[in-house]
């Protein structure tokens, strides 16, 4: 590159610029070449600096005229060096009064302040505008600083200040204070510590630095009273009175110091740091701090080892030297003179590079290979010329001493970095294997800037990188259909984060003598296990070169083998491409709540909501597996409405959750045309085609959709949707059988429990919504289960997530996002089917009710218990007909209750989330029995909690069930257990049967919705419609009485006439849910018919 | 420490100096002496032990001291970062592996 400016011309303006007697041209010209001009600076300030330091050492009388001079010059090209850099400058005159008083307010309170002097730290304290501290006052503010625990000695002369004022002091060697002074610069220690005292910390934690680094170099000397570093050498050698011997001591001292550092430290010293001797330049006083502190570091180190011992007095070179390694933690030793003096001179010969003020470096820089693999390594020199030059060049043109300079360098690099031995004549350069290059960044490159050199090398990382098999496929050709049969051409590579290799490039790499490449910026090593892996990897598939959507998009979700397991990387062109990078690479946006829609989403629903969207316009089906509570019905809802137009939505859910799918219509998407096909009086095939057409949401039952199989499946759907869709969890059932005949655009299940027993019941969800795409079942599960001795349902968390996105959507309230956003307490109304059983007992109770003589009316009181004697026997028979017939009954409870099916759905759901659950009931014998039951079922001990029981094991019971930890229930009477106790180890609470008094239920609920909750409660409400069941629901809603069904609202139940009270308690029979059945095949439905 | 003075070439300011009243003066003077309590003051930078305490022994060549005194020097030498480091720990300022 061609230079603007020669160097006489660059060194005259630079020079005019700093005295500034600069024209505004030559100011636009220095400027047009800024980094020059920073570094002639720079140089020009190195060089007054080394005068300065060599004049202010000599004992010349003019020693104070030049000082002053070099100072002012000094101070100049300081200025000047801030002007080059860009800074502004800094001006006195900027201060005004005002400053000065608001720092004055501030300055009024003592602070801790340290001054040095010959290796001794010395504290006192004071600040500008409050007086100095005396002896009292500071040992306050040592305590309060912790700087109490260190051996101060009172100083005998006190320190005085600007003022003219004193301050008592105290005073250590730097060694005793260091850690405190570290721990001041780290902001460790805290309390009123003043400027003085922090940048004394600073240099400490410098000193640390270097020593770290191990920058650091012996020296000796003889030991002068007070040696200089003041640390702590009070005990002589055994003295002798020999004049041609001395004590002499190891001094340790920093080595390869950056000199812009000192002057940066210098440059913003206090004062007060020189109070005691103010007769020592700045940098001086920063690098005789540094050295005192490396000093005592390092001998703190040397002390740790067993010193050998030395003569009385070491009167030979050898002797000395000898000495010298035995005495490395500073103490004394006597020595003759003049061995000694030599041996100091050969020390100091020996570190002269790295001990001195540096005219020269060294920059050693690694560059990225080229085609042939071959690192380059190059060496500049700085300090010869304005910029960084190959070294070569610089020992052309440098002056003599910086060419011996230069020379010394080279040497120590060469002694630490043997390869650039092999540059022959051309010291600048060297080209280096890939093991050198991996050395260079990872290792040597560290221990060349701690020797003292500049080191510019790629970043590279020692994480080892994972390969990933990775297929690219090319865009379908010929006769391919699109979907997921097309067919595609397939090449293998293998990624190692995102370097991506094929077979060729892995060879290449196996016969490097390290395998280096780049991976995210960061050169890594691979691993020579994992590239003989690949090649196998590769090997194994170089045979299959074509590949269907489905099968492409099985790769995609870790369904089909591969030596590395997991997900194969997907790329290029194609349906499957396009869907995996969609559903993977950019997630579908979360889609708000559209218009219509009564509410908002929440934002994982927004999120579900966009994933439903996404499926919609592959064409895709997919299991929405949101944990229970989670809002998968609204979230539906909203997805239905947004797609209304495309055409009818088929809904089947278990007939508890039905009623909830109306409710949840007509309150979230009122706009939305709902149908309820159920019941003896629903459509028939034809009838049902027409409401179709008409109907945004046909909404049926497991059993009337199997009944009704032929008419739902001659209709054309857009969209089939299974809620609670382990109901097909079992594939070879009639249900999942009969469901399959039915025809959709889309499938979708819902489920906040995809996998109850096994990987198998997912594949059965998966498979009904995506028939075919997911391949074998055996080969599914296989694939999915994972290898360790993980619990069901963590191998079943690990197939969700690698589905997670494409063919599943999984959130659960674990997620701390997702509870985040979620209520303290949700509220769900559970529609129950009724048993043929029930329904049975329940007539016969109302018939013996009404044909029996009841109790004359002129007795209110006894036809009132009369009835509701008869009503809590109705709602007996609601929970279970053993309930009702208590001790008589010895049959089997499963398969006779409604809402038994549906509390077994609940604690299976909540004991496959691992978590806890209270069973509230009315009927303590009742809660005995099912505890007993749902025991036996689970697995689980579940205690039932109630009056009977004495108050020691009742309180025992609580406790294990607060302590208890996983899947756990108990169930308790709501009399005894309703209120009073601390349940907070449950977040789901059953209530069983109803009360008429709310109050009762939210008491019970609030055992586990109480302060130490952490989880949001959700409370279940089972109800069968159309029984006593719901007239109660409806008078603890509040919408009326019980009375009030037949009667003005004054009258009572004791008024109530028997045609009245068949009304009142009554079933309804087009309400009325009866569950036929137990749950064929193990898939949890129960198929009912309409009573 | 070194007396400060203004350089040449700076008219304007010395005029300014020369209207600038004794509080202006002694401000300058008591922040020299007393450090400026606003100066912003940044963490220390992390401190890497050296991953070979001896490097710079080595690139100095044998010392002029015994035949084995590189050898011995390098024991001395690892002890001495070794108490650095535990300085360093002990203040929070270890930095973490920056080749991850």
């Amino acid at each position: 590159m061609e230079l603007a400016l020669d160097l006489t011309t660059l060194e005259l303006l630079v020079a005019a610029e700093a005295a500034g007697e600069i024209a505004d041209d030559d100011r636009a010209a220095l400027e047009a070449e800024r980094p020059r001009w920073a570094a002639m600076v720079h140089q020009l300030l190195v060089e007054t600096e080394e005068a300065l330091e060599r004049v202010s050492q000599s004992d010349r009388e003019e020693r104070d005229q030049a000082v002053a001079d070099l100072s002012e010059e000094r101070d100049r090209l300081v200025r000047a060096w801030r002007r080059a850099h860009g800074l502004p400058e800094i001006d006195e005159d900027d201060l005004d009064v005002e400053d000065e008083e608001e720092l004055d307010e501030r300055a009024t309170v003592p602070e801790l302040q340290a001054s040095w002097t010959q290796g001794t730290v010395v504290l006192w304290a004071g600040n500008r505008a409050a007086p100095p501290a005396d002896a009292d006052q500071l040992g306050s503010l040592l305590a309060d600083t912790g700087a109490a625990a260190i051996d101060w000695a009172p100083r005998r002369r006190e320190v005085k200040l600007p003022t003219g004022e004193t301050a008592a002091a105290v005073e250590a060697p730097v060694g005793a204070a260091l850690g405190w002074l570290v721990g001041l610069a780290t902001g460790q220690i805290e309390g009123p510590i003043g400027p003085s005292a922090r940048w004394l910390g600073d240099i400490a934690v410098w000193a640390t630095e270097t020593v770290a680094q191990g920058r650091m170099v012996p020296t000796l000397a003889p030991a002068a009273n007070g040696n200089g570093n003041g640390n702590g050498r009070k005990q002589p050698a055994p003295g002798r009175n020999d004049r041609s011997s001395a004590d002499h001591v190891v001094t340790w001292a920093a080595a390869a110091v950056d000199a812009r550092r000192i002057r940066t430290l210098a440059s913003r010293m206090p004062g007060a740091v020189a109070a005691v001797d103010a007769s020592v330049p700045a940098e001086r006083v920063c690098r005789a701090v540094l050295d005192a502190a490396v000093d005592a570091i390092c001998r703190a180190g040397a002390a740790r080892l067993v010193s050998p011992a030395v003569a009385p007095v070491a009167r030979s070179y050898r002797d000395v030297a000898e000495a010298v390694m035995a005495r490395l933690d500073g103490t004394p030793f006597r020595a003759a003179k003049q061995p000694a003096a030599q041996l100091a001179h050969e020390l100091g010969l020996w570190a002269a590079e790295v001990r001195g003020r540096r005219r020269i470096g060294l920059v050693v820089e690694l560059h990225p290979p080229h085609a042939d693999g071959g690192w380059l390594v190059t060496v500049s020199a700085t300090g010869v010329e304005a910029q960084p030059v190959p070294v070569h060049q610089a020992l052309a043109t440098a002056s003599g001493k910086k060419v011996k300079s230069l020379e010394a360098e080279l040497r120590r690099l060469e002694r630490l970095l043997p390869a650039l031995r092999r540059s022959g004549e051309n010291r600048a350069q060297v080209i280096v294997d890939s093991d050198e290059a991996w050395d260079l960044m990872t290792d040597t490159g560290r221990v060349l800037v701690a020797a003292g050199f500049d080191v510019r090398v790629p970043v590279a990382s020692v994480r080892r990188p994972s390969p990933r098999l990775q297929l690219r496929a090319d865009h379908p050709t010929g006769l391919a259909r699109v979907g997921a049969h097309e067919l595609s051409r397939v090449r293998w590579s293998v990624l190692f984060d995102d370097a991506d290799l094929d077979a060729a490039e892995i060879m290449r790499l196996a016969n490097e003598a390290r395998p280096l490449v780049q991976v995210k910026g960061r050169w890594v090593a691979l691993d020579r296990a994992d590239l003989d892996a690949a090649a196998k990897a590769l090997a194994q598939h170089s045979q299959t070169r074509e590949l269907s959507g489905a099968a492409i998009v099985r790769y995609a979700v870790g369904l089909e083998d591969n030596p590395f397991g997991g997900p194969v990387a997907v790329a290029g062109q194609g349906w499957a491409v396009d869907l995996v990078n969609e559903a993977t690479g950019s997630p579908p946006a979360p889609e708000p709540a559209p218009e219509g829609f009564e509410g908002e989403l929440r934002t994982y629903q927004a999120e579900a909501h966009g994933w439903l969207g996404f499926l919609d316009r592959a064409g895709l089906g997919g299991c929405l597996a949101m944990d229970m509570g989670l809002g998968k019905t609204p979230t539906m809802l909203a997805h239905i409405l947004a797609t209304r137009e495309a055409g009818p939505t088929l809904v089947v859910a278990p007939p508890a959750v039905l009623g909830n799918w109306a409710v949840e219509a007509r309150k979230f998407t009122p706009g939305l045309r709902v149908h309820v096909h159920h019941g003896a009086d629903r459509a028939g095939a034809e009838e049902l085609a027409k409401i179709a057409a008409d109907t945004d949401v046909v909404m049926t039952t497991y059993a009337t959709a199997v009944r009704d199989v032929e008419a739902l499946a001659a209709i054309e759907w857009h969209r089939f949707v299974l809620d609670e869709a382990q109901a097909i969890k079992n594939p070879a059932s009639e249900t999942a059988q009969q469901l399959r005949r039915v025809a959709a655009r889309s499938r979708l299940a819902l489920t906040g429990t995809p996998v109850e027993n096994s990987l198998g019941d997912l594949w059965s969800i998966l498979d009904f919504t995506n028939p075919g795409l997911v391949g074998d079942r055996n080969d599914f599960i296989r694939r999915l289960s994972t290898d360790d001795d993980g619990s069901r349902r963590d191998a079943g968390e690990a197939a969700l997530r690698a589905l997670n996105g494409l063919l599943v959507f999984r959130r659960t309230k674990s997620e701390p996002e997702i509870a985040a956003e979620l209520p303290d307490k949700i509220d769900e109304l559970d529609h129950c089917g009724m048993t043929a059983e029930q329904i049975g007992l329940y007539q016969a109770i109302l018939d013996d009710l009404l044909k029996s003589q009841l109790p004359d009316a002129d007795d209110p009181s006894a036809r009132k218990g009369h009835v509701l004697a008869a009503i809590t026997a109705l709602k007996q028979v609601c929970d279970h007909p053993a309930a009702y017939l208590g001790e008589e009954d010895d049959k089997p409870l499963e398969g006779r209750s409604g809402k038994l099916s549906r509390l077994e759905e609940l604690v299976d759901g909540v004991f496959e989330n691992g978590e806890r659950m209270l069973i509230f009931t009315h009927f303590a014998k009742w809660g005995e029995r099912l505890a007993a039951y749902l025991s036996e079922r689970t697995g689980v001990h579940i205690a039932c909690y109630h009056g009977g029981l004495s108050r020691g094991v009742r309180d025992r019971l609580v406790k294990e069930f607060q302590e208890g930890t996983g899947p756990g229930a108990l169930v308790l009477s709501i009399k005894a257990g309703g209120s009073g106790l601390n349940l907070t180890a449950a977040n789901h609470v059953v209530l069983y049967d109803r009360w008429w008094n709310p109050a009762v239920e939210d008491q019970a609920r609030d055992r586990a919705w109480r302060i130490g909750q952490k989880n949001t409660v959700i409370s279940h409400r089972l109800v069968c419609p159309g029984t006593i069941d719901e007239r109660v629901e409806e008078v603890v809603a509040g919408k009326r009485r019980i009375a009030d069904l037949v009667l003005p609202a004054s009258s009572s139940l004791s008024d109530l006439g028997a045609d009245q009270l068949r009304t009142a308690l009554g079933l309804r029979p087009e309400a009325v849910l009866d569950v036929e059945e137990a749950p064929d095949g193990g898939d949890g439905d129960g198929t009912e018919r309409a009573a | 420490m070194a007396k400060r003075r203004r350089g040449r070439g700076q008219g304007n300011q010395n005029a300014n100096q020369q209207g600038q009243n004794q509080g202006q003066r002694r401000q300058a003077d008591a922040l020299r002496f007393w450090g400026d309590p606003d100066a912003k003051r940044t963490d220390p930078a992390p401190i890497r032990p050296t991953p070979d305490p001896a490097a710079l022994v080595k690139s100095l060549g044998n010392p002029p001291l015994s035949p084995t005194a590189s050898h011995q020097l390098a024991v001395v030498y690892e002890e001495a970062v070794r108490a650095a480091t535990a300085l360093a720990a002990a203040n929070g300022l270890l930095a973490g592996d920056d080749l991850e």
